[in-house]
């Protein structure tokens, strides 16, 4: 996201796809709508990953 | 910082502060810091005992279900086998019944034999080993004062470790990178030593001391790591490595995995061998004393150390980082990295980390080498293309921050929303023609190549199905089954064909709405086949599995034919009644989507759609025609007072709320209403008592329709912030999200009440007065929350500052003596 001042708009990180034929998406192969659905349906991680934030080194 | 306190989930007990080995890479020794030459070389028992009843107590307080207790050093096993397993008995006697205790001990290996390990076992202590990888690699830093390498000692470690009695207690291998090592014969070393899990260290370094870089090696680390990632790949990832796993998690939305990288609060708190309580060993590499606290476990509890500024400077998330952080397209998976690694003197922590370029390499590549194979096991090149982007007026997004939001704000939220659909449609198919045969649907491509055929000639028949708020809750239903991976499972093959075969129905509902010739095969789904945004026609005999047979002609009143293996019907979409080609059974099968209409606003009353019952309450099977007759008159009146009453909802509504979906009531006198987050447009109730009710549910519900539509083209709040919160609103606390959306639909709640309390007349009018002041002052301090919570971005910090404009200027509106409560 920014802030365009000169226009006053703001631009999302969402990819117009007003003007592209569904026969044309190529979701899984193309950065900007694979980005998009990782927005909507986000992947979670394999099983088996537990959270821990400690690091150490002995 | 502000916002609630975040308890303190594991605790390092530095139980022995000398180590057998004189690494030359160690922090605790060999870096800034020097506070072990004056601390005790084994931590007494009376400080294990202090330690206890701290944790104990905190446990408590915050009602934690489990916490972890990494026994440390120096090296911990200095502490012999006995004091050990004593600390191990002490603790657990503290915390039983109390909370579950994950203990660990992580040590260099060199002292580990059968009588530490059947301690381990006795004590259920599980076991971490730092390696560096082969014998040559390992021994160039992990060495004897003598000189003499280790390698030797801890292979044999292992090697007891992995045997079947102590299997269970093998926790991972650390490993700190050194440049020198060859990345992949590191990795092969470390995956013959058969880990459940791998971590890799960057060798702590700050800006004032930066880590060794060849000529030329900007991103030499992230070179490094790489290599071992393309072969971990390759391998097909056959043991989980903490560093990588992590980015893809945050990459896919999830969780950091190590506060190494990663955005989530810090929830980690170290006793050194007095009985000090210090912050993350790693800072010991910035400065001479940089972790201490001033705090120790005798005078005070873990929740004075969890408010210490140090603590909270690491739980911050987003607005914890510098502006060159903040600004940075990965920092939800790099988080700034480690927090000590971005030291220097004069600026502090406020920097990126001194490891920024290889933290950018090593996530860009990996977030391109992930997606999508993370959601369809199928590796796939990844392309940029260059595309336009949504936007929207600053204005337009100022008006619905305030709350409102007219139909220019509501046509850029639906196209923005119109993109979504659109990808997530051509998610489905993309991901339901790489199914296996067995699952695979053939109505699935035939719908896809008959609805793309529509959308070149007729996009706005394509988009006015999609639009029908269910689709994109069928699409996101379709798409998470299948990243589940519950595409392969043979028990919800059947259902999950099924559900990817609606795909079918969509695009025969298009042809039908765009007056298009076409002949298709479409599912029947309990005994219905569907039309999304039309209706529905009852298959008298289906089995499930079936299928009939749509032909839609090329007319003005969309008729179709429906053929079954019991007849042949034509059906008029705004018909009630089918009109019957082959032997005549009298029953009414076709059964449309009807409309609640009122001047300047109609709406469909969805009670048909296989995929409507995606809220906390069920939905309300089909309607008879009394029950449409009651909500058709409230609904005109709720929209009637909406527009004389509260005129600045009312184009917001008149442009975004499609359809409204009857939910099935609980009790006399309780409203219920609901939102899903992927029905744009649709808003779920029970029919309220009286039309005023049904207008307050309208305007409640919708907002969170509009800040859904919002998010979905916006960051508004660090998704890292997993802390809950506490509203006035709901007994249990609530995630930074519910707690946005809340306020949100509040402010127009309390604007309701605002304006009711001066039309409503007696007693109405008193309970008025008491909601606005209920409400005004809940919404109020639920947007303090929000501001303070830090995890704001900075639009995030706009929107919130709408909502706040919009309250405080109804807080100085009076109320009557005793409305708020008070007396």
């Amino acid at each position: 996201m920014d802030v365009t001042d000169r226009e006053y708009t703001v631009v999302s990180d969402l990819a117009d796809l007003d003007r592209v034929r569904l026969a044309d998406l190529r979701v899984m192969t193309d950065e900007a709508t694979s980005g998009m659905l990782r927005r909507i349906v986000p992947v979670t991680p394999g099983q088996g990953l537990p959270v821990a934030a400690f690091n150490s080194c002995v | 910082m502000n916002g609630p306190l975040v308890p303190f989930r594991q605790l390092v007990l530095k139980v022995h502060s000398r180590c057998d080995l004189a690494c030359d890479h160690c922090y605790v020794y060999e870096h800034q810091d020097q506070s072990w030459r004056n601390r005790p070389m084994v931590m007494s028992r009376e400080t294990v005992a202090w330690t206890a009843v701290r944790l104990a107590e905190h446990a408590k307080t915050h009602g934690l279900d489990e916490v972890r207790v990494v026994l440390h050093g120096g090296e911990p096993l200095l502490a012999g086998p006995e004091r050990l397993g004593e600390i191990a008995r002490t603790l657990r006697d503290a915390l039983s019944g109390v909370c579950e205790l994950d203990l660990r001990v992580h040590t260099n290996g060199v002292l580990l034999d059968e009588t530490y390990c059947r301690v381990f076992a006795d004590e259920g202590v599980l076991v971490g080993v730092s390696v560096d990888g082969y014998q040559q690699a390992h021994d160039r830093h992990r060495r004897y004062a003598d000189g003499r390498g280790s390698y030797q000692q801890v292979v044999r470690a292992l090697g007891l470790l992995r045997r079947p009695p102590y299997r269970h207690l093998y926790a991972g291998l650390l490993c700190t990178i050194d440049l020198a090592n060859d990345p992949v014969a590191v990795y092969e070393a470390l995956l013959a030593l058969e880990p459940p899990r791998i971590e890799f260290l960057l060798p702590h370094a700050t800006w004032d001391h930066p880590p060794y870089r060849p000529p030329g090696g900007d991103a030499a680390y992230a070179g490094w790591l790489l290599a071992v990632f393309r072969r971990w790949r390759a391998d097909g990832r056959p043991v989980p490595v903490r560093l990588f796993d992590s980015v893809i998690s945050t990459t896919l939305g999830g969780a950091s995995l190590t506060e190494a990288a990663g955005l989530e609060p810090s929830d980690l708190v170290v006793i050194e061998t007095d009985g000090t309580y210090e912050q993350a060993d790693s800072l010991k590499t910035a400065f001479d004393g940089a972790p201490a606290t001033g705090f120790d476990v005798v005078h005070h509890d873990l929740d004075a150390v969890a408010r210490h500024p140090g603590i909270g400077a690491r739980q911050q998330g987003l607005a914890g980082l510098c502006a060159t952080c903040r600004a940075c397209p990965v920092v939800i998976s790099c988080g700034g990295g480690l927090y000590a690694h971005r030291y220097r003197t004069g600026s502090g922590f406020a920097n990126p980390s001194v490891y920024c370029a290889d933290l950018m390499k090593l996530i860009t590549e990996i977030r391109q080498a992930t997606w999508p194979a993370a959601a369809i096991g199928q590796p796939q090149p990844v392309t940029s293309v260059p595309r336009r982007r949504h936007e929207m007026p600053a204005a337009e997004l100022t008006e619905l921050a305030a709350g409102f939001g007219g139909r220019d704000a509501l046509d850029h939220l639906e196209r923005a929303q119109r993109s979504v659909r659109r990808t997530l449609m051509a998610a489905v198919h993309d991901t339901a023609t790489g199914l296996a045969p067995s699952v695979h649907a053939a109505s699935v491509q035939e719908g896809w190549e008959l609805l793309t055929r529509i959308d070149v000639d007729h996009p706005q028949a394509v988009d006015a199905v999609l639009a029908y708020p269910y689709l994109r809750v069928w699409a996101v239903h379709c798409l998470e089954r299948l990243r589940d991976g519950r595409a392969d499972d043979t028990q919800h093959a059947g259902s999950l064909t099924g559900d990817l075969n609606h795909l079918a129905s969509i695009a025969m509902a298009a042809a039908i709405r765009g007056g298009l010739s076409a002949r298709l095969r479409v599912p029947v789904r309990d005994g219905f086949a569907y039309f999304p945004s039309l209706g529905r026609f009852a298959v008298p005999g289906a089995d499930p599995g079936d299928t009939v047979t749509v032909e839609s002609h090329q007319t003005s009143d969309g008729a179709f034919t429906i053929v079954a293996a019991d007849g042949t019907w034509t059906v008029t979409p705004a018909a009630r009644t089918p009109d019957r080609a082959g032997p005549a059974d009298g029953r009414s099968q076709w059964q449309p989507v009807r409309q609640l209409s009122a001047p300047g606003l109609s709406v469909a009353l969805e009670d048909a759609d296989p995929f409507r019952d995606c809220y906390q309450r069920p939905a309300m099977p089909r309607l008879g025609e009394d029950m449409i007759a009651r909500w058709e008159g409230q609904f005109a009146m709720a929209w009637d007072l909406i527009q004389r009453q509260h005129s600045a909802y009312a184009p917001g509504l008149a442009a975004g709320l499609t359809a409204i979906m009857p939910l099935t009531a609980v009790d006399a006198g309780r409203e219920v209403s609901a939102t899903a987050r992927h029905a744009f447009g649709a808003v779920a109730a029970a029919l309220p008592a009286e039309h005023t009710h049904l207008a307050l549910l309208l305007m409640h519900e919708f907002q969170h329709v509009k800040l859904g539509a919002v998010m979905d083209m916006f960051d508004l709040f660090d998704p890292a912030d997993h802390r809950l919160y506490r509203v006035a609103w709901r007994e249990d606390p609530r995630p930074l999200e519910g707690v946005l959306q809340g306020t949100y639909a509040h402010v127009a709640v309390t604007d309701f009440w605002r304006v009711h309390r001066h039309t409503a007349e007696g007693p109405a009018a008193r309970a008025a007065d008491a909601q606005f002041a209920r409400w005004r002052a809940a919404t109020a301090e639920a947007v303090e929350i929000l501001a303070g919570s830090g995890s704001l971005t900075p639009l995030g910090q706009t929107f919130v500052e709408g909502m706040r404009g919009s309250i405080t200027s109804w807080l100085c509106e009076p109320i009557p003596a005793g409305a708020d409560g008070c007396p």
